[in-house]
């Protein structure tokens, strides 16, 4: 009998044993998939929201935490906090181009939806946006521009009326699907957002657009000097972000880590078990010539054969599952920052061999131990059994 | 053999998803945070249960203020700038309600993360939340006598 079919034989000995240990591994593989996912996704979005944001610094109000200069790149309801003055004295300084904005919030049919006011125009030209039906609304219009997603969620088309804080307004056009948070956002003429929301001309914060690139610190400094603002580049941004979700996809890696190290544990005991019941059988071998490395080896390659086959079937139900599940796990208050659009990326193929690559690791070095025991057993100690 | 494995292994699985079945079973579903709820009350129509954590608590005249869950787990006590904050007033004696109403059961305490069952309102002061039931985690705390 050949090493190979030894071993599927020595797998398949116990069905219900081999299975379970399988599916052990296969969860620890799986979750390690899911959250990888997670973190994958989330950093993929955070790099298309920071890109569609579209601006090389961003000016918030002095005092903002990090957490509220993260839900800048999120679109959140943020306060309306710099005064119509600062925004004017920054708008007078040359080289730059200024898109303010104002984050607010609504609710269609008790849904909350978050409401924007920007330059309407501006804004169209700078984000490159395309309409999908109707036309933009003029700045001093009460009409709004619908993201893709919100119309389609709640059925908005062009001429249907809407209540924005007690104010009648009307759906002047739907965009076309950006992939970014601003699908599911309601977009209102700054002005009118302004007065609706009675924010005394003031604005959430504002995406600077630095003609030269090479002076953005440049431009930075300039804005401070001339309005009472922080102002954060959006390298600074990113990586501010990043941070967060790095430790988030770190914490979530461990925690796959555990279930992997749970399952080599289960290996563990499967090999040792099959070391105790296979005594004779190891003596017999043993007895007829075959060597203490030939045994290790077999055993060696009977857990390998759970890292792999657990690895494989652990990767295509992780990459199924995380389809359905890191959407839902990303709505917590860790990443809910991000927000918006659907996190489903899965992780790259390099990474995902890597995690195969790994789940055979473990597995064999789960295996190590029992095979070590079963080469080191005597024809008599194994044969002198039962 | 096979229907034990298959009763055991459906057994384990029970157990697993039972808890989270379980979680906030007595709260209510499909809350809103304090956030959305202050940006535009009165879009808000009919009941609506608004979940938010407690920063504010004095239990003399019933009074409590919300901020949002995700706003406490970033900043705390001390709400960041982004906060809205959520008033409610839910007296279990003395002087009640604007709509007259009193209350029974304990008031939360600090941090504790409470849901409110009730309805946005207009009255002379201003809008308002006009709580019927409060709970606290999957407890039924205070309820509109």
């Amino acid at each position: 009998m050949n090493d190979i079919k030894l071993v599927l034989r020595n797998l398949l000995g116990s069905r219900s044993r081999f299975a379970l240990t399988l599916v052990g591994i296969t969860l620890g593989i799986t979750s390690l998939v899911v959250m990888m996912s997670l973190g994958t996704g989330l950093r993929a979005q955070i790099d298309k929201q920071a890109a569609d944001l579209g601006a090389n610094l961003v000016v918030t109000p002095k005092g903002w935490c990090a957490y509220e200069q993260v839900k800048v790149l999120s679109g959140s309801q943020l306060p309306d906090a710099i005064p119509a003055e600062d925004l004017a004295a920054i708008e007078a300084l040359d080289g730059i181009r200024v898109l303010p904005y104002l984050t607010v919030g609504s609710a269609i049919g008790n849904e909350p939806v978050p409401v924007t006011g920007i330059r309407i125009a501006e804004t169209i030209q700078t984000k490159r946006w395309g309409l999908a039906a109707g036309e933009a609304p003029g700045d001093d219009d009460r009409a709004v521009l619908a993201g893709s997603a919100v119309a389609e969620s709640f059925g908005l088309a062009p001429g249907d009326p809407l209540t924005l804080r007690g104010a009648g307004f009307t759906i002047a056009g739907v965009l076309e699907p950006t992939g970014t948070h601003d699908d599911g956002v309601l977009f209102v003429p700054l002005a009118v957002a302004q007065e609706v929301y009675e924010t005394d001309s003031r604005i959430s914060f504002a995406a600077v657009q630095v003609d030269d690139l090479e002076a953005v610190d440049l431009a930075a400094a300039r804005i401070s000097d001339a309005a009472n603002v922080s102002v954060v580049s959006d390298r600074q941004l990113l990586a501010s972000v990043l941070s967060v979700v790095n430790t988030v996809s770190t914490t979530l890696r461990v925690i796959a880590a555990v279930a992997v190290l749970t399952a080599a544990f289960g290996i563990i005991n499967t090999m040792l078990m099959a070391t105790f019941e296979r005594r004779r059988e190891i003596g017999i071998m043993k007895s007829i010539g075959c060597s203490n490395a030939r045994i290790f080896r077999t055993f060696m390659a009977e857990a390998a054969a759970y890292g792999l086959i657990g690895g494989v079937i652990g990767l295509v139900v992780g990459s199924v599952v995380a389809r359905f599940i890191t959407p839902l796990i990303a709505q917590n208050e860790f990443t809910a920052f991000v927000g918006g659009a659907t996190v489903d990326a899965l992780p790259p193929v390099a990474d995902m061999l890597i995690i195969l690559g790994g789940a055979v690791l473990v597995a064999t070095l789960a295996g190590v131990y029992p095979a070590a025991r079963a080469a080191r057993l005597t024809p008599v100690e194994a044969i002198s059994y039962e | 053999m096979r229907r034990t494995f298959a009763g055991a292994a459906a057994l384990v699985v029970a157990l697993a998803v039972l808890p989270l079945a379980a979680c906030n079973s007595a709260s209510p579903d499909n809350t809103i945070g304090v956030n959305a709820l202050t940006a535009d009350p009165l879009a808000f129509t009919g009941e609506v249960a608004v979940e938010g954590v407690v920063i504010e608590a004095d239990p003399a005249t019933g009074s409590l203020v919300l901020i949002d869950v995700t706003e406490y787990e970033t900043c705390g006590l001390t709400p960041c700038a982004s906060a809205g904050m959520l008033s409610l007033h839910v007296p279990a004696g003395g002087e009640p309600t604007i709509s007259g109403a009193l209350y029974e059961g304990t008031l939360p305490s600090l941090e504790d993360v409470v849901v409110a069952v009730g309805e946005v309102r207009s009255g002379p002061g201003g809008v308002y939340f006009d709580v019927e039931r409060l709970f606290s985690g999957s407890q039924s705390v205070m309820t509109k006598r």
